[in-house]
């Protein structure tokens, strides 16, 4: 049995599968209130089916990229779950779970993540129509940078994922015909597509450690980010003299 | 070990020392495990809030693991989880909160949330079995300044706090200004031990202001100009007078206001708790003020000064006699008060 939920973005949601059926599933909007909202709805759900944590063989954890905060929270829920319970973890990036639930609508699929601070969080997929396949790295850039990359790539793509709430004007104004947009629910990640994500992970044997998920960041700290610009500028400042 | 009823897990991730341990019966230590982040901020000079969330998620699991293995308990032995709830940086509270209710849930024992403040606290409790309440405790650290009248067990009044910096915050900053290194306080303390206290006059700010409140944004200006006018007069600068003296004033006005705060609530003990307790100069000039006096004086070991889990478990234990608990859909909070 599978304990699947996500909190990257501001859709708190969670599901319980075992043998490819969903035993349960709820999603909550919840911007912001995560930590209150994420252990109540899986005792709400198991309770709803009967089913005891006890039971529960594997967790599957959505580990962004999205809200920092909220990776965090689904990781460390994630990690303190099967550390005390003693059994194995399985990761899987949001943009997957937004691309998975969308294998079926197209064949190029790039979910889209809000990363604030000017950015869009992205990576676009390929799908045979059940099995997804991701092209290349996720990337962080500014939408307009994002707009210039899908217009290269000149295919039909279908765009899913939360910038769309902030970004769908620009995006409709920059990009061409070939771009469509997914119908807004599926604009928010839905645990139900953890669960085939994570068996096959579990088929496949790639499974982790307690300790050894953690959140996808792509980005550094902004602390980070200005040290590496000064120290940039220091050197260059250096190599006039 | 068979189960106890007394086997307390304490965590604590509220700044940037991700910690565990195991109390038993809210006295006896079984494990103490502190991972410190000083390494990641160091070149920040100053705890960067994501970069501390950060490695708490990467830490607070195997620091737990560790502090099971040190203490030989398994989780099945715990009889109840502590985590601290706040003051603190968010982003770091909720790491150390998320992993104790997955914890707690899944092994069903109770959690609570304990005030950071009154974990610093009851570390004296750990370790002075004499120490009762009331006495007057001032907790002084990196993220906090408080004078606090500790009535009873559990029962506080906070007469006063800083009005700006912390006084372990002033310290590194001005550390990191004289290129002393990270954390400050440490820095300070050693090069202050060469130095002449009373070379150097800086201010005492709010040392007759009547109330039990501190400010050093003030001292700390009055340091950066000292530097720079000798620094422009190409004067030379002794850096253990300036530690020394930049120390003293710090200290004088934390003692006076201490025993006057104890004199005017009419207790004999007082209490030093939190990181900056660590500091020489402080526990020798309030131990030689208070003694005249006849007031008693406590503050914990060095390793139980600084941030750690053992207090958080101790004063836990205590929550949880009282039937207290942290409810699953309970948040820290940044600024939790002690009142």
């Amino acid at each position: 049995m599978i304990l699947a939920f996500d909190t990257a973005t501001d859709a708190c949601t969670l599901a319980l599968g075992e043998d490819n059926r969903v035993l349960a599933s709820k999603t909550v909007h919840a911007p912001r209130g995560h930590l209150e909202t994420l252990l109540p709805l899986i005792d709400q759900v198991l309770a709803e089916v009967s089913i005891k944590i006890q039971d529960v063989d594997y967790v599957a954890s959505g580990s962004g990229p999205g809200s920092f905060t909220g990776i965090r929270i689904a990781v460390s829920t994630a990690r303190g779950l099967a550390q005390a319970k003693d059994i194995p973890l399985v990761g899987i990036s949001t943009l997957d779970i937004l691309a998975y639930g969308l294998r079926a609508e197209d064949r190029f699929i790039c979910p889209v993540i809000d990363a604030k601070r000017g950015q869009v969080y992205f990576s676009v997929y390929e799908s045979d129509g059940g099995n997804i396949q991701r092209m290349g790295d996720i990337q962080s850039l500014a939408p307009d940078e994002f707009c210039s990359i899908l217009k290269k790539l000149g295919r039909p793509v279908m765009l899913a994922g939360d910038a769309l709430e902030a970004y769908g004007s620009l995006f409709k104004e920059r990009l061409d015909d070939l771009t469509k947009f997914a119908s807004p629910k599926n604009w928010f990640p839905d645990a139900k597509n953890i669960l085939p994500l994570a068996d096959e992970q579990i088929k496949r044997g790639i499974t982790c450690q307690y300790y050894e998920i953690m959140p996808i960041y792509v980005r550094v700290p902004i602390a980070e980010e200005s040290w590496q610009k000064r120290m940039k500028k220091v050197a260059s400042a250096d190599d006039k003299k | 070990m068979t189960k106890n009823e007394d086997l307390v897990l304490g965590i604590e991730t509220s700044c940037d020392e991700t910690a565990a341990a195991i109390v038993k019966d809210g006295k006896e230590i079984l494990s103490d495990v502190v991972s410190s982040q000083v390494k990641w901020h160091e070149k920040f000079k100053g705890v960067v809030p994501e970069i501390a969330s950060r490695k708490h998620v990467e830490f607070i699991n195997p620091v737990i693991e560790e502090a099971l293995l040190e203490a030989k308990v398994g989780f099945h032995d715990l009889s109840g989880i502590a985590v601290t709830f706040g003051p603190g940086l968010i982003g770091a509270l909720v790491i150390g909160v998320a992993t104790a209710k997955a914890m707690a849930y899944v092994l069903n024992i109770p959690l609570v949330g304990v005030n950071h403040l009154e974990g610093h606290i009851y570390a004296n409790f750990l370790e002075h079995s004499e120490l009762s309440p009331p006495f007057i405790a001032l907790v002084v650290s990196g993220g906090h300044t408080s004078l606090i009248y500790v009535e009873d067990y559990q029962k506080y009044k906070i007469l006063g706090q800083t009005l700006d910096d912390a006084a372990g915050e002033a310290f590194d900053k001005i550390a990191g200004f004289l290129d002393l290194g990270y954390p400050g306080g440490p820095a300070i303390d050693k090069i202050a031990k060469d130095g002449n206290p009373r070379a150097i006059n800086f201010p005492r700010a709010m040392m007759s202001s009547g109330d039990f409140n501190f400010s050093l944004s003030g001292l700390k200006t009055a340091v950066l100009n000292h530097v720079s006018r000798l620094r422009a007069e190409g004067k030379e600068l002794s850096l253990p007078d300036l530690a020394a003296s930049f120390e003293a004033a710090v200290v004088d006005v934390q003692v006076s206001k201490t025993i006057r705060a104890a004199e005017e609530e009419g207790v004999k003990t007082v209490v030093l708790a939190g990181g900056v307790a660590a500091n020489t100069s402080l526990r020798r000039k309030l131990a030689k003020e208070v003694e005249p006096k006849g007031i008693k004086l406590f503050y914990p070991s060095l390793g139980l000064c600084t941030d750690n889990a053992v207090m958080i478990a101790a004063a836990g234990y205590f929550r949880l006699k009282t039937g207290e608990r942290f409810c699953f859909d309970a948040v820290p909070d940044p600024n939790l008060s002690l009142t």
